[in-house]
């Protein structure tokens, strides 16, 4: 008797042990998990707001450069043509022009009043492609790469449309910033010989934009501070567009950056 | 019997009364503190009256049985968690439906045996075991749940986490006593002090742990998480 309640008792002490160990362990699994968890989370977070800041700072840059060029573009290209201009017409009205050159100076001023509405022109174009107004990206696009296209650099561009869809204003803009940046980049910096745009219309809206030049390191370039921030508004827009944007480059090999959106 | 007895029946029902005041800010907890303040105030009047019964008739293990007292109380505590736990997962509507299944079972178990037994043995030893199970999984799959919403920071900062961990450890603690301590009983009425006693000890970890979950809850800046 008595050795079989020790016995018994014994079976109820190990059995309470082991069952309530494994429910600590449990618990201490479920505060360590949760802890881990909360720490992994926080450092994504911290690293999406590192980016994000990266981004605004991008932004914020790049507006000022756009700023800064339109200044010197109106102060240098149209400032100085009309103080000219206005220079001329003084000498005019005062008369210290003879008669035989008058028609000359006038000739002149007229030239420099059309180059200044050529530079107005020009500047507000930029500011807000017309062709992109009026006919639509895939023409604006089209018109761009004629543009830029040179003696060195043949800058193709091809839509190949399956699907009737229409983007929005704000949309097209933004597709059209990023086409002329990715340009703007393949003749800066690739010296290649050929830049590719092409533009798919299906069920999605995809743009390509390759070129055979020299290729860069998209890593290292991200982590150089000191380069430009065109690759950061790429992405800032494409996000803007609730896209993706995927980039292929290997030095020596060219470059190949798709983007792609849904309507 | 031992005065050890005495001394841990009377500590459990001091933590008992010491979790029941701590929780004794009844506006602040909607939901699920509730049912678990509920229940510290039942289990203080049972340890109390158990208390009394020992020290003023020196009813011994056996005669507890009889006066019904630890049925009562956990056909009250299964009502109060299983409300509990129905409110904290149920979210799910498959894990309600399977507790819902748990409790059809327990009550199918329990029904057929009133008639022949009487209320005695409504108090069977695999009902105390299905007891222990039901709440040892609820609470696992409470955890589980707990564990998919990702936004609880801390869990030690969490009144939720230590009401269930008190839960866990209280019913896996007490699992293998309520499965055993009848055929101690049978043997040895002294031995299944000790049993009992172990239960206590129980008892006095779930209500520190109800406790800290109450204080950590009065710390909370608006009254309820969930
Ligand atoms: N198509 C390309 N081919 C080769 N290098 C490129 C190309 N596009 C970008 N890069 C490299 O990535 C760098 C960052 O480009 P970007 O962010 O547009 O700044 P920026 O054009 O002002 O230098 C460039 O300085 C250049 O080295
Ligand atoms: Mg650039």
């Amino acid at each position: 008797m008595e050795l079989e309640s020790d016995n018994l008792l014994l079976l109820i002490s190990l059995g309470t042990m082991v069952t309530f160990f494994l429910s600590g362990s449990i618990i201490f699994f479920v505060i360590f998990y949760q802890k881990k968890m909360l720490q992994k989370k926080m450092e994504t977070q911290k690293i999406e707001t590192d980016y994000q800041r990266k981004l605004l700072q991008s932004t914020i840059e790049s507006q000022e450069k756009e700023r800064k060029r339109i200044a010197s573009e109106l102060h240098d290209g149209v400032g100085a043509m009309l103080s000219a201009t206005k220079l001329n017409l003084g000498m005019i009205t005062n008369g210290t022009i003879p008669k035989e050159e008058l028609k000359e100076v006038v000739c002149e001023s007229k030239d420099m009043i059309d180059e200044t509405i050529d530079t107005v022109r020009r500047i507000s174009k930029d500011l807000l492609p017309s062709s992109l107004e009026q006919f639509g990206l895939a023409k604006a696009l089209e018109e761009l790469t004629e543009k830029l296209s040179n003696q060195n650099t043949h800058v193709t561009f091809e839509l190949i449309e399956s699907k009737d869809h229409t983007l929005d204003v704000q949309r097209q803009l933004l597709t059209f910033r990023i086409v002329q940046e990715l340009i703007n980049n393949a003749l800066r910096h690739s010296e290649a010989s050929l830049v590719k745009v092409v533009v798919k219309v299906d069920d999605s809206f995809q743009i390509v934009v390759s070129d055979n030049g020299e290729g860069f390191d998209l890593e290292a370039t991200r982590k150089d501070i000191k380069k430009g921030v065109g690759l950061y508004n790429i992405e800032n827009r494409v996000s803007l567009l609730n896209g993706e944007v995927k980039f292929e480059s290997k030095e020596g090999k060219g470059t190949t950056i798709s983007i792609i959106f849904e309507f | 019997m031992g005065y050890y007895y005495y001394i841990i029946l009377g500590v459990s029902l001091t933590t008992s009364f010491s979790a029941f005041f701590l929780g004794a800010k009844w506006n602040a907890y909607q939901g699920y503190l509730k049912y678990i303040f509920v229940l510290t105030l039942i289990s203080s009047i049972a340890d109390a009256i158990n208390y009394f019964a020992l020290w003023y008739y020196k009813i011994t293990a056996q005669y507890f049985y009889q006066l019904h007292i630890s049925f009562f109380y956990r056909l009250i505590e299964f009502l109060l968690l299983f409300e509990f736990f129905k409110w904290l997962v149920g979210i799910n509507r498959r894990l309600v439906i399977s507790i819902q299944v748990v409790a059809a079972l327990y009550f199918l178990w329990c029904y057929p045996e009133v008639p022949y037994t009487g209320l005695q043995m409504i108090d069977s030893t695999p009902l105390r075991i299905l007891n222990c199970l039901t709440f040892i999984f609820m609470s696992i799959l409470a955890l589980v749940h707990y564990l998919r919403k990702m936004e609880i920071e801390n869990p030690i900062d969490d009144p939720l986490f230590f009401t269930i961990s008190s839960v866990l450890m209280y019913f896996s603690g007490i699992t293998f006593i309520a499965a055993f301590d009848w055929y101690l009983q049978e043997f040895d009425r002294n031995a299944s002090y000790v049993s009992w006693s172990f239960q206590n000890l129980f008892v006095i970890l779930r209500n520190v742990l109800f406790g800290i979950a109450f204080y950590k809850q009065s710390k909370q800046p608006n009254g309820i998480r969930v």
